[in-house]
């Protein structure tokens, strides 16, 4: 799974990482119960402090989709718990790429293929 | 003599080399043209013209300095004096180098042009990582490199035991003490010094090609296999010399056979060096067809050579020009080396330009207020006459040899502490030029000395016997 890391977003790096992370499990690029590489590996490849993959781990362990411990480092968890709820947080991030959509003049129906396609993991 | 053809066999195939990898005649086939990254956009007709333009100038360039180079390289061999001669050649490989890479730099500026001529931007900044290869794709296992250098280790400890006497092998032909040593002592530095470089080149950051992670690992693990088998075989090559040196020097000492033996050992490091190079071309060949991942930090690489990007915290990447890898100038780390380096070529330079001064100065030996001084540049011996002991004149006839132990060899001058004729611990301040010296003992220590001239020599000696 490649991620793909841009210096001069607004989004911080840790969050770039932890977001692709998540994207990598939701398609089913990242399997379940999949290892991912340790801090210093990731952080000397990437380029970057261990400080800020350190955090990716803590908060996507936190989150609930890896597992880590000392002996077998980061894994993708087996089972991810299945809220069937959306965050208040993902529900306000929606709200505005949807009303960022309408302004732009995007169709309602475009923009639900868009969501279907990413649902499916078409895209 | 021994050195110009060691140097001609060193620099003979590595302009070769360098010639046929850095100016492809083939640029299509290539990942980057002088430094740019081959591009799709540049398949394009009427760029593609213009590219193939810049590529046929700059090769006919840079055969055109490599002809030159080969012919200065054989009017340097005709320079008489050795001191000269040596420091000339000290001088032209560091300048043929720099020189040699001057089209390649001209052309990536003119590849650079190009780009942004044809409208495309660059996505500096941008950087892609593999999550299934980050750490885990080696081809090194460091126990490859251990086994040689300890043969090497071996035949140097066997080399420090013989010449301290502390063991005797019967048979030795060995010609001056410390000759094995300081042989095999530089082969196990070479060998060393080869175990961290393999390992950096081993740990270099794997490039992402493809959006597929297998041919990521695949690509990666192929590039790394190429400098680990050739950091193997150079390491085995260094030991299988000094195994066969050692061995040759129980049955003669003869500078030819040295020669032919160092300069086969130079050819198949220059070969390996070569398969190197064909290799990384076929694979970069192979996976041409695979890359859909186009990163632009082009602007990154100055002149295509030098790497500054400070948002990249990476210190080692792999090079755009020539083979192996490179610093990021623009790391912490990478700036502290490149001052380090550029601060230890000029020092190397001035230190040579001052050897070479030294050796062409006139040597002076006196006596002043009953102290016996000799002078090259600075003064080196102070004696009091009333020290020296069993002062004599000797000739300089066949024969006569001299080893260093510490000290400057450039001939005619020889100045510290040497092996003469066989005999240790003897400080010496010779001109091989003339045919006398004077031989002395002052404060349990031996002395060589000799003046300008015989008539200088001579006239010392007897202000020596007189006082």
């Amino acid at each position: 799974m490649v991620i793909k890391i841009d210096e001069y977003s607004d989004v911080p790096i840790y969050m770039q990482i932890r977001n692709q992370i998540v994207m990598g499990i939701s398609s089913g690029e990242l399997k379940a119960g999949e290892q991912l590489p340790t801090v210093r590996a990731l952080a000397l490849e990437i380029g970057i402090n261990t400080m800020t993959v350190s955090k990716t781990y803590q908060m996507l362990k936190n989150e609930g989709y890896i597992m880590t411990d000392r002996k077998n480092g980061a894994r993708v968890r087996q089972q991810i718990e299945k809220t069937g709820v959306i965050s208040e947080e993902n529900k306000n991030e929606l709200r505005r790429i949807v009303s960022e959509a309408r302004i732009s003049g995007v169709s309602r129906k475009d923009l639900q293929k868009l969501v279907d396609d990413y649902y499916s993991g078409n895209v | 003599m021994f050195a110009d053809i060691v140097l001609l066999v060193i620099m003979i195939p590595s302009l070769l080399v360098m010639f046929f990898y850095e100016y492809p005649a083939k640029w299509e086939e290539r990942r980057f043209i002088f430094g740019v990254k081959n591009r799709g956009e540049f398949r394009e007709k009427k760029t593609s013209s213009e590219i193939s333009k810049i590529v046929s100038r700059t090769r006919k360039q840079a055969l055109a300095f490599i002809i030159c180079s080969f012919v200065i390289m054989g009017l340097i061999m005709l320079i008489p004096d050795e001191t000269i001669r040596m420091t000339i050649w000290v001088f032209f490989i560091i300048v043929d180098l720099i020189l040699f890479s001057i089209p390649f730099m001209r052309s990536n500026l003119e590849m650079k042009s190009l780009k942004r001529e044809i409208g495309i931007k660059s996505s500096a900044g941008t950087t892609y990582t593999d999550l299934k290869g980050a750490g885990a794709v080696h081809a090194l296992k460091i126990q490859s490199l251990i086994i040689p250098n300890a043969i090497t280790a071996l035949c140097f400890t066997i080399s420090v035991l013989l010449d301290t006497g502390m063991i005797q092998l019967e048979g030795a032909d060995i010609d001056g003490k410390y000759a094995l040593t300081s042989m095999t002592g530089s082969f196990l530095f070479v060998g060393l010094i080869l175990i961290p470089v393999a390992i950096l080149m081993d740990r270099i950051r794997n490039e992402v090609i493809s959006s597929e992670s297998v041919i990521n690992i695949n690509f990666n693990r192929a590039k790394k296999k190429v400098y680990a088998d050739m950091f193997i075989f150079m390491s085995w090559a260094n030991a299988v010399f000094v195994v066969l040196y050692a061995i040759m020097l129980f049955f003669t000492s003869s500078e030819l056979v040295l020669i032919i033996q160092f300069s086969v050992y130079m050819i198949f490091v220059m070969a390996s060096l070569a398969r190197l190079v064909k290799q990384s071309l076929a694979i970069d060949k192979h996976y041409r067809t695979e890359t859909n991942i186009d990163i632009d930090d082009d602007d990154k690489w100055i002149f295509g050579a030098f790497y500054y990007n400070p948002d990249d915290r990476r210190l080692n990447v792999a090079k755009r020009m020539g083979v192996g890898g490179t610093i990021n100038m623009g790391h912490p780390a990478g700036k502290v080396i490149t001052v380090v380096t550029a601060i230890f070529l000029i020092t190397a330079l001035a230190f040579t330009g001052l050897l070479t001064s030294l050796g062409k100065s006139s040597m002076h030996v006196s006596i002043s207020e009953d102290t016996l001084i000799c002078t090259q540049v600075f003064d080196y011996y102070k004696i009091p006459v009333s020290d020296i002991n069993n002062p004599e004149i000797c000739a300089m006839e066949k024969g006569f040899s001299l080893s260093r132990q510490v000290g400057i060899g450039m001939e005619p001058v020889f100045i510290g502490t040497f092996i003469v004729n066989g005999e240790p611990d003897c400080r010496i301040f010779l001109n091989t030029d003339t045919d006398s010296y004077i031989r002395f003992e002052a404060n349990g220590k031996v002395y060589c000395i000799s003046g300008n001239s015989d008539q200088e020599t001579r006239e010392i000696f007897d202000k020596i016997t007189s006082e």
